[in-house]
C-alpha cells in the first residue's frame, strides 16, 4: 500500500536557527551533535539538554528556555509588524481574523485528513482563523473547528487579501 | 471487535401503499435530531448543545395517518464510514434493515455537510427525506435557501425546521409518507467505479443498494468494518483484491476519493439553492455572542471565563443547594417535622420494637434511606442538574476542551475527553457511555478509569460538600487539589503504561447560545426522575443490609473486621466502616453515612477530609460497574475495580498521615 505523499515543507521568513548546528563556546568548532560522545555516560537523564564539543570536550547547554522563548516572542513581533509577504503560509500562520484558502492538508494521518474533510476542511475551502493558541480555531463555513495546533501546522493555505 | 452484519430486507406481508417500518433519523453531530424527535414523538429525548449528546439509539412510537410506526434518534455522523464508535452505532443502524423511512437531519446554515449525508443517502437507495432545522439561525446569519428546487434536485421532499419551537413538524410529518430514495448521484474517479461494478454482482441482497454497500465495503476498514454474513469467500477475497487495487491506483485512501468526489456535487448543489438573504447579516444578539465565543477560547481571558463559569457553578450547587435548600430539608422538613411525625405514628401504630427499628431505627427506612436520599442528596443533586443543563445548553463544554487540551495531551488523551470527564460531574454511569466519542480503545479505557477512580457523580460531590462545608474552606480546597492530582498522575500513568494509541484534537464548536428555560426545566425534572428511580431504591437495600447487619449484630463484627483499615489506616472511628460497605451500592450513601458520622460530632477536621477523599476515589457504584462491563467487558471491569479498592485507601492513608491525623 503506497503511504499518504511526504508533507511538503516550506519555510517562511527568516529560517529558524537549526536545532542540530552548534558552535562550541569555547574553542569555536562547528560541529553537529552525534550523542555518540554520550553513549557509555551513566548519567542519561536530564543529560538531554548539554552538549559536549568533540574537540576540546567543553560541556554547554544545548538551549536555554527562556532564550527559546524570548527568540518566539521577536519572531513574534516581527510577523507582527511586517506581516510576511508571501501569500502561502500554515493555517496557524494566519493572524487571527484573516481568511485563508485551503492548498492542502498533509497530515499524515489518512482518517484524520478524512476527519476534517467531513467537518469541510479540505483543500479549496475558504477559511478563516479566529485563534491560534492554545489550540487553533478556524471557521469553514458556519462551522467552527478547533484543532490541535500541530494539525493546524499541517494545513496549507494561501492568504486572501 | 465484531463487526456488524448487513440484514436481508423483510418482505411486507400487507399490501397498504408504502408501509413505514421505521423512521430513522439521522445527521451531522450537534444539528438538533434529539430536538426533532421529541418534537415528532412527544417523548423526551436529552437536548443539549454538544456534539456526542446521544451515543445510544433512542426509540419511540409515532402514528401516522392511523398507523405505528417507530422513530429511532441515532448518534451524530460526519458520514456513514464512521471514523468512532458513535458514529458507527448509526451506521449499523441504517444497514440493519430497520429502516422505512430516514430523515436526514441537518442544520440549515451548513448546506454542503447535509447535502453529503444526503448524496450518500440517495446511494444506498433507502427511501428518505430532508429536514433543513436551525432555520432560525441561518435566517440570522442571512442564508436564504431555495427549498423547492433543492427538493427537485434531490428528488426527495426537503422541510425547513425549527425544531426547538416545533415548526415545520407537521409538514414533516406529512412529508414522511412521501419519503423516496431520490435521484441524485454522484460518479466517482473510473478506478473506483471499476471496483464497484466488479464487486456489486458478487454482493449478497442487503437493505442497502449494492452499489452504496460495494462503496462503503471500499472505503471502510479496521475496527468498524462491515460484515457479510451471506456473501461467498471469493466476495470477501475480491472485495479485499479490489481495496489493493484501489490503494495503489489512487494518490490518497479511498475513503477520501468517495469523499471527494461527493464534496464536489454537494459543494455545487449548495451553491446552486443557497444565496444570501436581504436581511441584515449579523444580529445584534448574534455580535455579542460571537464576541463571548472569542473569549471562551482565548488564551488568556478564558481561564478567568472558566474560573467564572466554576464559581458561579459553586455558589449556585455548594451554597444554594448544599446549604441552603439541605438546610431546609433536613433540619426543617425531615428533622422537624417528618421524621418526628412518623416516629410517633409509627410507636403508636406498630407495638413491635423490631417493625419500629426497621422504620425510625438508627437503620431506619425514614430515618436513614428516605432522610439521606431525599433531604439531603436530592436537593443538592437537583441544583446541580439545573446548573449543569445550563452548562450544556449554552454550548460552553466543548469550549473548555479547547481550554484543557494541552492538560489532557499529558494523560494520553485529547481535549475532547473533557466532555465525558465533566459528564461524569453529573453520572458516571452515563458519562462511561458517552466514552463512545472518543476514536481510540486506549482513549475510552483511560476516560472510563479516570471516570470511576476520581470523578465524583453529582450525588457523591453534593454530600461531599455538605461534609466539607462546615469546615474551613482550605479543606475544600485541599480535597480538589487531591483529588485532581490523583486524576492527573493516574492518567499520566495509564497513558504510559497502556498500550494503544492517542488521536490528536479535533472539534467541532457548536455556538454559544442563551440556554432555553423550558429545556433545562425538562432536562432536570427527567434526571431528578432518574435519580429518584434509580438512587432510591439502593438507598433502601443499602439501608436494609445494614439493619440486618446490625440485627444479627454481624455490624460489630464487621466493624472490627475492617478496624485495621479504617482506624488503623485512615484513622476514622470503626462505625465509618458502614458507611464504605454502602459505598459499594453508591458512593454517594457511603458519603452521606460519613456525613451523618460528621454531623454527629464523630469526625474531626482530618478525619472527614481523608474520609472524603477516600469515599471519592473508592470503587465505582454497581450501575456504573455494569456500565463498564457492558463497555469493555468483564475483565476489564474487574481490573479497574482492583485497581481502585486498595488504591483509595493508599491514598487515603498517605493523606493522614502526611496531615497527622491520629487514631480515634
Amino acid at each position: 500500500m503506497t503511504g499518504p505523499p511526504a508533507p511538503r515543507r516550506y519555510s517562511f521568513g527568516a529560517a529558524a536557527p537549526s536545532e542540530d548546528a552548534f558552535a562550541c563556546a569555547l574553542c569555536g568548532l562547528r560541529f553537529t551533535h552525534g550523542g555518540q560522545v554520550c553513549a557509555s555516560c551513566p548519567i542519561a537523564v536530564g543529560c538531554d539538554d548539554v552538549v559536549r564539543c568533540p574537540r576540546c570536550g567543553y560541556q554547554f547547554p544545548r538551549r536555554s528556555r527562556l532564550v527559546d522563548g524570548l527568540r518566539a516572542l521577536r519572531e513574534w513581533w516581527r510577523r507582527r509588524s511586517a506581516p510576511d509577504a508571501h501569500p502561502v503560509r500554515t493555517l496557524d500562520h494566519l493572524r487571527a481574523g484573516e481568511w485563508g484558502t485551503v492548498l492542502s492538508v498533509s497530515s499524515a494521518d489518512a482518517a484524520m485528513r478524512l476527519k476534517l474533510s467531513h467537518l469541510g476542511l479540505a483543500p479549496g475551502a475558504e477559511v478563516c482563523l479566529e485563534q491560534s493558541r492554545p489550540a487553533a480555531v478556524v471557521r469553514v463555513g458556519q462551522t467552527t473547528i478547533a484543532l490541535q495546533l500541530s494539525i493546524a501546522r499541517a494545513v496549507h493555505v494561501r492568504r486572501l487579501g | 471487535m465484531a463487526s456488524i452484519d448487513v440484514a436481508v430486507p423483510r418482505e411486507t406481508d400487507d399490501g397498504g401503499p408504502e408501509p413505514i417500518r421505521g423512521v430513522i433519523l439521522v445527521g451531522n453531530p450537534n444539528v438538533g435530531k434529539s430536538a426533532l424527535f421529541g418534537a415528532l414523538t412527544g417523548t423526551y429525548a436529552t437536548v443539549s448543545n454538544y456534539p456526542g449528546t446521544t451515543v445510544e439509539v433512542t426509540r419511540a412510537g409515532l402514528t401516522l395517518r392511523g398507523r405505528r410506526a417507530a422513530v429511532v434518534d441515532t448518534p451524530g455522523a460526519a458520514s456513514f464510514v464512521p471514523l468512532s464508535e458513535d458514529e458507527r452505532v448509526t451506521r449499523d443502524i441504517l444497514l440493519s434493515g430497520e429502516a422505512g423511512a430516514v430523515v436526514i437531519v441537518g442544520d440549515a446554515k451548513n448546506l454542503e455537510r447535509v447535502l453529503l449525508l444526503a448524496l450518500a443517502l440517495a446511494e444506498m437507495a433507502l427511501p428518505h427525506v430532508l429536514c433543513l432545522n436551525m432555520m432560525d439561525e441561518a435566517g440570522e446569519r442571512g442564508l436564504a435557501i431555495d427549498v423547492e428546487r433543492l427538493s427537485a434536485r434531490l428528488g426527495v421532499p426537503v422541510v425547513p425546521t425549527v425544531a426547538i419551537r416545533g415548526e415545520g413538524i407537521d409538514a414533516l410529518r406529512a412529508a414522511l409518507s412521501q419519503a423516496r430514495p431520490g435521484h441524485a448521484r454522484v460518479g466517482y474517479p473510473e478506478t473506483v467505479e471499476d471496483a464497484v461494478t466488479a464487486l456489486e454482482p458478487l454482493l449478497p441482497a442487503a437493505s442497502i443498494a449494492p452499489r452504496a454497500l460495494a462503496l462503503m465495503l471500499l472505503a471502510t476498514d479496521g475496527a468498524h468494518a462491515v460484515g457479510l454474513p451471506g456473501a461467498a469467500g471469493d466476495a470477501r477475497t475480491r472485495v479485499e483484491e479490489e481495496r489493493r487495487r484501489l490503494a495503489r491506483a489512487l494518490p490518497e485512501p479511498v475513503a477520501y476519493a468517495i469523499h471527494e468526489a461527493r464534496q464536489a456535487v454537494a459543494g455545487a448543489l449548495a451553491r446552486e439553492v443557497a444565496g444570501t438573504s436581504q436581511r441584515g447579516r449579523a444580529v445584534r444578539g448574534r455580535r455579542l455572542a460571537a464576541q463571548a465565543e472569542r473569549l471562551a477560547t482565548h488564551p488568556v481571558w478564558g481561564y478567568p471565563v472558566l474560573a467564572v463559569v466554576l464559581g458561579l457553578a459553586y455558589l449556585f450547587v455548594g451554597v444554594f443547594g448544599a446549604g441552603t435548600l439541605v438546610d431546609l430539608f433536613e433540619d426543617g422538613l425531615f428533622g422537624r417535622i417528618v421524621n418526628p411525625f412518623v416516629t410517633w405514628a409509627v410507636r403508636r401504630l406498630l407495638p413491635w420494637t423490631f417493625a419500629q427499628d426497621l422504620i425510625v431505627g438508627p437503620y431506619g427506612l425514614v430515618t436513614m434511606a428516605l432522610t439521606y436520599s431525599l433531604a439531603l442528596v436530592l436537593p443538592i443533586v437537583g441544583t446541580f442538574f439545573v446548573a449543569f443543563g445550563a452548562l450544556e445548553d449554552s454550548g460552553y463544554l466543548p469550549r473548555l476542551a479547547v481550554m484543557v487540551d494541552g492538560l489532557f495531551r499529558r494523560m494520553g488523551l485529547n481535549g475532547k475527553a473533557v466532555l465525558p470527564m465533566v459528564l461524569g460531574l453529573g453520572c458516571d454511569t452515563m458519562a462511561t457511555l458517552t466514552t463512545r466519542i472518543l476514536e481510540t480503545p486506549k482513549e475510552r479505557l483511560i476516560v472510563i478509569l479516570l471516570l470511576a477512580l476520581g470523578v465524583p457523580c453529582s450525588a457523591q460531590l453534593t454530600v461531599i460538600l455538605a461534609l466539607l462545608g462546615p469546615l474551613t474552606p482550605a479543606a475544600f480546597v485541599l480535597w480538589v487539589l487531591v483529588v485532581v492530582s490523583v486524576i492527573l498522575a493516574v492518567g499520566r500513568l495509564a497513558a504510559i503504561v497502556l498500550p494503544g494509541r492517542s488521536t490528536d484534537f479535533v472539534l467541532e464548536l457548536p455556538p454559544l447560545r442563551l440556554p432555553r428555560l423550558g429545556n433545562i426545566a425538562v432536562k432536570t425534572l427527567g434526571r431528578i426522575e432518574w435519580y429518584l428511580k434509580e438512587a432510591v431504591p439502593l438507598f433502601v437495600l443499602g439501608t436494609l443490609i445494614l439493619f440486618v447487619g446490625d440485627r444479627l449484630h454481624l455490624l460489630g463484627g464487621m466493624q472490627r473486621l475492617a478496624a485495621p483499615v479504617v482506624s488503623g489506616l485512615l484513622g476514622l472511628p470503626p462505625e465509618a466502616a458502614g458507611a464504605f460497605v454502602v459505598g459499594f451500592l453508591r458512593r454517594d450513601f457511603g458519603a452521606a453515612g460519613l456525613y451523618a458520622l460528621a454531623r454527629a460530632g464523630r469526625l474531626d477536621a482530618v478525619q472527614a477530609l481523608v474520609a472524603a477523599v477516600t469515599i471519592t476515589l473508592f470503587i465505582p457504584c454497581i450501575a456504573n460497574f455494569f456500565m463498564i462491563v457492558k463497555e469493555r467487558g468483564w475483565r476489564t471491569a474487574l481490573a479497574v475495580a482492583a485497581f481502585i479498592m486498595p488504591f483509595a485507601i493508599g491514598v487515603g492513608t498517605a493523606l493522614n498521615l502526611l496531615l497527622g491525623g491520629g487514631r480515634p
